[in-house]
């Protein structure tokens, strides 16, 4: 159940979109992925308004990729919004049931239930040239949900808006969401967006799905580089695989030997040439003997409730994510270590 | 209901109302009875103020027919719109062929011919079609009409009109599109012959402009444009008449000023040719005659016909010129390109 | 979703692989009632006159009438006049135009829209009223001269102009830059002044900021009203007609009005009307073209704060601008005020003209004229119910079509731009003699002619905002359930409210004020206001035409005050 995404393929002249993969029932997926990478382009084909060259898409188990847009019972939100202006508040929310010919006092209750839900009892009147950006977008989402979708698709709706705001209208998207429990599909290049949103994250690049994993391990274990970096800060150092020991991978680095435990289900090879991963706030003072670097403080950022350390070593540079109580100055020498849990291993 | 949709709904409602008050207006007649005479004639004839309205029904009445009078457009389409249905004739009678106009009438073959008794009261030499196809009803001279408010020192003659003191100061119409234009260049032929285009050449420099009707620029020369313009003798007539004013002159030539004759013909093929043939009698009568001086503003061919007060003003030329009808059926298209050629210039 | 810069797909291509074949079936019953009135009342009697010029003398199809034609010089003459006036009009009216389209553009001022329904109106009055408008204020006895004699002690006028290719020019390019300023007004009000304050920033300014940053960006707005103005003046009868001053100065609409008039020649006349189509259909192509480009940049908003036209007026620049507003005023106005107030006159008493309302009292007091100017009403409300229709369901399929050759295919439906009215009327007249009901000399007969004479104007104003419509708000009403028709009806339409306000404004104003077909369909029972100005005329009643001119002035007044008001624009 839920969104199936079965063998799409579409040949564009930047790239080449390839795509299967599922929303499952009641789930909200995030899109993730930099510009230009076909997010949008996935979205509008699941829309209808555009066709793949292979390829079929299912809903509910019901085959979907050969009903018009018009048919396909799919609610949008747009970057943009979107809101007919030549309708007011409550006629653009209802827009949808006209064109299923709901009747007018059962359209009349779904109307008053959404304004509900998003928070805008009073607006039905409004013209929707006068709302601020905030609240057209929550008009946005009751309109796409009131002719209750069996799909949700949002194409970053968020980001014409200011931080403050992002933050409260994400919160407002996930209530929704989980109170209606509707499949969602979500697009975004924000990460932090995607992080805090997704059931799952499904991370893409140049038309393809690199990774689609819930969360926490497309943080802690991201498939490849690509994934690894995009999503959060990322410390790197290229390697040469010297010996496996039981479980772990010994690699000789310009900063010493890292032992990684790879959870990859790629062998590696012996003098395989590979990258070494790990994120900023996994890094420890002092700590362990296992994966010790030394390096000298370069530059220092102060975040309020914790710092960011930049630490070169070797013709390296690391970045340390520490509490505030830890002092330490531009030029000092510093000595830290990660775990060998927290460490991936990407080929080169 | 809100303000928009209030405006919607009396919006609408007036339209219905302008369109059955109008409506009303237009569809009614279509109910009309089949009219048993249909003539087409030039627009001034048929317009309020025109001959028509004083006619007709004095015709409808004396002989209870009914009559349906078309106007549609000048004298030139007139015969045009004739020409268009010859094959299924819509009209009996088409009024406003000209002695000048006359070859190509024949020629097309549209006309049918028709000697009315009544012509033995009409001049000899106004009777310009021996074949009876076109019988005359009016007729009238070119003539250059003058203010004399502005000019003091009128031509007396078509040579003194190149005269350098009237540099851009006439307006004359172009033949092509125009009676009197036809007129005044068959006039220059008729007094130059082949020299013709000679004389237009020394001409051209005093035209202010050649327009394509006479309404264009008779409104021209009344607007204060230029102080001459090719026209009819009867114009200042007009002027007297409705205006109590003497200062337009018409100016009569030394060698004659050119005549013109209007007439109407039945229509080879017409659907009521005995009522039209009543009707070119009718024409030639006083009923019909009499009104044509005040209506047309050109001369009754019936010379019994009392003349009004302001006719004085306007000029009898004692010659009068006029190209025979053949000559103007081989040439008239020579000439008139040879014009344009040097024109065009 | 839509980028901006990417064509709209409409609701049936793009995007369905669906197995109806609902794809090309809506579109086509769109189609189908104007496709249909189209064929029987203007295609067929376009065709039964210009096949003159296809067929030579015993009948068959040839293009020796064509070719002989275009290899006599007279007639070569004549097109490469008429080509070239066209040309130089176009340039002058931009000229004319860009700085009117900038004030309009950057400044706000009380009385914008009243200004806009009066620069209109010259566009759609009967051409003889215009004519003797400019011949009572420009001529060498007219209003101005007259002042200017007065004011210098001159013997002779100051300023001859008429009857000359200046006069063309000059009349061309007063009549026609307004639309200059409203097509590129349109465009540049929605380029936001960020990039010229861009390009301060780093130095440019004056003439350097207006050619590098600004021209660029209003480019295809200037370029698309100069096509537009290119076919008008092209096609321009009745000024050069008789302001040109006579034979030396004809175009191709002037010959192939004399052909039709005199001679029924409509083997010539036919010939030239197709030349004549063929240029206007090449640079009506060339309009629809650069309409999409500007409609994309068009898409943007345009709301931000526009400074007052008062604090312009009091810079240095300002008399510039002052000046450039007066003498635009004075010649729009001019001939109109002069005809209207030449019609509050009467003649009298030896030649003197005394003040007077005579001429309105007649008008309204019925009879022949209070008819004529019923009919004239009746005539442009009927005109606007079919030619709206008509012209925004052809707009629609127009803008929204994808496929190949679909911008030809507009190109094709705004014919009648291209084509004289006269050569219409004659058409209706040869085409429906052998119909067995009578369909000339019926009201019907001249509705038809005035929607079809219209409609491409609707197409233009509908099409253009159809165009300028943002692709994600059709996307949007699809994902909520719209099929092509509910897209159509419930937010196409209402979104294009005032373009189709506007398109009807034209409507009726083009319906009211035109002649030449009218003159041909009309009888005694149908006279409109034109043809009982022309007629006036005929009778040396030029009183009476200016004050039923005036009459008709005021009700296009009135009604391009509305397009204002429901807030059209071009």
């Amino acid at each position: 159940m839920g969104l199936r995404i079965q063998s799409i393929q579409k040949v564009y002249p930047e790239f080449r979109l390839q795509l299967d993969f599922e929303v499952r029932q009641g789930e909200f997926l995030a899109l993730l992925g930099p510009s230009g990478c076909g997010k949008t382009t996935t979205l509008r084909l699941i829309a209808g308004f555009i066709d793949p060259d292979s390829g079929s898409l299912h809903m509910n188990g019901r085959r979907i990729d050969t009903l018009p847009a018009h048919r396909r019972r799919i609610g949008i939100v747009f970057q943009d919004y979107s809101l007919f202006p030549h309708l007011n508040v409550r006629d653009n929310i209802g827009f949808g049931l006209r064109m299923q010919g709901w009747g007018s006092k059962d359209a009349k209750e779904r109307i008053e239930e959404l304004l509900r839900l998003v928070s805008l009892k009073e607006y039905g009147k409004r013209k929707v040239t006068r709302l601020s950006g905030g609240e057209q977008q929550r008009v946005a989402l009751a309109r796409a949900l009131a002719p209750r979708p069996q799909l949700l698709l949002l194409d970053e709706p968020l980001s014409a808006l200011d931080a403050k705001l992002r933050k409260n209208l994400r919160k407002e998207i996930l209530r929704v969401q989980r109170e209606l429990s509707i499949t969602t599909l979500y697009v975004t290049h924000d990460q932090e967006e995607a992080l805090v949103l997704g059931d799952r994250i499904a991370v893409m690049r140049d038309g393809h799905i690199e990774q689609i994993d819930t969360p926490k391990r497309i943080y802690n274990r991201p498939r490849n580089l690509f994934v690894a970096t995009f999503l959060g800060q990322a410390n790197i150092i290229r390697g040469r695989l010297a010996k496996r020991e039981g479980e772990l991978a010994v690699v000789q680095t310009p900063v010493g030997t890292l032992r990684v435990s790879p959870s990859q289900a790629e062998e590696f090879g012996a003098s395989d040439e590979v990258i070494v991963f790990f994120r900023p706030e996994h890094c420890q003072m002092g700590g362990t003997k296992t994966n010790r670097i030394n390096g000298r403080v370069v530059q220092k950022e102060y975040l309020g409730s914790h710092q960011l350390i930049e630490v070169e070593s070797n013709g390296a540079r690391f970045t340390l994510d520490l509490a505030d109580r830890v002092t330490l100055v531009t030029g000092d020498t510093i000595s830290f270590s990660v775990s060998p849990h927290h460490c991936c291993l990407f080929l080169q | 209901m809100n303000k928009t949709q209030i405006h919607y709904v009396a919006a609408v409602g007036m339209l219905l109302l302008l369109l059955f008050a109008t409506g009303e207006a237009i569809a009614a007649p279509a109910v009309e009875e089949e009219a048993e005479l249909v003539i087409y004639a030039y627009d001034s004839f048929v317009a309020e103020w025109g001959p028509a309205p004083k006619v007709i029904p004095k015709f409808e009445e004396k002989y209870g027919v009914k009559v349906k009078v078309t106007s549609v457009g000048d004298a030139g389409q007139v015969l045009n719109r004739a020409i268009l249905e010859k094959d299924s004739p819509q009209a009996d009678i088409v009024l406003g062929i000209d002695n000048n106009m006359l070859s190509r009438a024949l020629e097309e073959g549209v006309l049918e011919p028709y000697r009315s008794p009544n012509l033995k009261n009409i001049p000899e030499q106004l009777i310009f079609d021996a074949t009876h196809s076109v019988t005359p009803f009016d007729y009238g001279y070119f003539a250059f009409v003058y203010d004399s408010e502005v000019l003091e020192d009128p031509p007396e003659s078509l040579e003194e009109l190149t005269d350098s003191r009237f540099r851009k100061k006439i307006i004359v119409q172009d033949p092509r599109t125009s009676s009197p234009g036809l007129g005044f260049l068959l006039w220059t032929i008729a007094v130059y012959g082949d020299g013709y285009l000679d004389y237009w050449s020394r001409l051209q420099p005093n035209l202010l402009t050649i327009t394509d009707g006479w309404d264009t620029a008779y409104g021209m020369f009344t607007s204060g444009e230029a102080p001459m313009v090719l026209s009819y003798t009867t114009s200042p007539a007009y002027h007297v008449e409705y205006e109590q004013t003497e200062r337009y002159r018409a100016l009569l030539f030394e060698k004659g000023n050119y005549l013109q004759i209007e007439g109407m013909g039945i229509l080879k093929g017409a659907p009521h040719p005995q009522a039209a043939k009543t009707f070119i009698d009718f024409i030639l009568s006083e009923d019909f005659q009499g009104e044509i001086p005040l209506t047309n503003w050109m001369y009754p061919v019936d010379p019994e016909v009392d003349m009004p007060e302001s006719f004085r003003y306007a000029p009898k030329p004692e010659r009068s010129l006029q190209l025979p009808a053949e000559e103007i059926r081989t040439n008239r298209e020579r000439w008139i390109n040879a014009w344009v050629k040097l024109v065009s210039r | 979703m839509g980028k901006t810069g990417q064509p709209l797909e409409a609701a049936w291509t793009g995007g369905r692989r669906a197995a109806t074949g609902s794809g090309l079936l809506f579109p086509l019953l769109l189609l189908a009632g104007p496709a249909f009135f189209l064929l029987l009342f203007f295609y067929y009697p376009l065709g039964s006159v210009l096949v003159g010029g296809l067929t030579d003398q015993s009948g068959r199809i040839s293009l020796a009438v064509i070719s002989a034609l275009l290899r006599d010089p007279y007639y070569l003459k004549i097109i490469g006049f008429t080509v070239w006036q066209a040309i130089l009009s176009t340039l002058l009216s931009v000229l004319l135009g860009l700085p009117g389209a900038y004030l309009l553009a950057r400044y706000d001022f009380r009385g914008k829209r009243l200004i806009q329904a009066l620069t209109t109106i010259p566009f759609v009055l009967p051409s003889i009223i215009v004519v003797l408008g400019f011949v009572r204020f420009f001529g060498n006895n007219g209003v101005l001269n007259r002042l200017l004699m007065a004011l210098f002690g001159l013997e002779e006028p100051a300023l001859k102009v008429l009857y000359s290719l200046k006069a063309i020019l000059l009349a061309h390019s007063f009549y026609n830059f307004p639309i200059v300023v409203r097509i590129v007004s349109s465009l540049w009000r929605r380029i936001h002044p960020s990039t010229e304050e861009a390009a301060r920033s780093l130095g440019a300014h004056g003439f350097r900021l207006f050619w590098r940053v600004t021209l660029p960006q209003i480019l295809p707005g200037i370029l698309s009203a100069a096509a537009l103005v290119f076919i008008f003046c092209l096609l321009s009868f009745a000024i050069v007609l008789v302001l040109g001053g006579g034979p030396r100065y004809s175009t191709l609409e002037v010959e192939v009005y004399r052909l039709a008039k005199v001679s029924l020649d409509l083997k010539t006349g036919s010939a030239l009307a197709l030349v004549g189509a063929v240029i206007s259909l090449v640079f009506l192509y060339a309009y629809i073209k650069l309409q999409q480009q500007s409609s994309f940049a068009e898409q943007m908003l345009e709301d931000y704060e526009r400074p007052r036209l008062a604090s312009l007026l009091r810079s240095p620049w300002g008399m510039f601008y002052l000046l450039y507003l007066l003498l635009m005023a004075v010649v729009i106005l001019a001939p109109m005020v002069t005809v209207v107030a030449y019609s509050f006159q009467v003649r009298s008493g030896w030649g003197q003209q005394a003040v007077s309302l005579e001429w309105y009292r007649r008008i309204f007091s019925g009879g022949a004229y209070l008819r004529a100017g019923l009919n004239s009403l009746f005539f442009g409300t009927m005109t606007v119910l079919l030619a709206l229709p008509l012209g925004t369901l052809l707009a629609y399929v127009g803008s929204r079509s994808r496929f190949a050759g679909s911008q030809l295919l507009e190109a094709l439906m705004m014919l009648p731009i291209g084509i004289s009215s006269i050569i219409l009327g004659l058409g209706y007249l040869k085409a429906y003699q052998s119909f067995p009901w009578n369909i000339v000399g019926s009201w019907y007969a001249i509705v038809f002619a005035h929607t079809v004479i219209a409609y491409p104007f609707v197409i233009r104003v509908a099409s253009a905002t159809f165009r300028k419509m943002k692709p994600s708000l059709p996307e949007a009403a699809r994902s909520l359930g719209a099929g092509p028709w509910q897209l159509f009806w419930h937010l196409e339409l209402p979104l294009a409210r005032s373009a189709l306000i506007t398109g009807a404004a034209f409507a009726f104003g083009i319906s009211v004020g035109e002649v030449n077909a009218t003159l041909m369909l009309y009888n005694e029972k149908l006279v409109t206001i034109p043809v009982m100005i022309y007629r006036l005329i005929g009778s040396y009643n030029f009183i009476g035409a200016c004050a039923m001119g005036s009459v008709l002035m005021l009700f296009c007044f009135l009604v391009f005050l509305i397009i204002d008001r429901a807030g059209g624009e071009v």
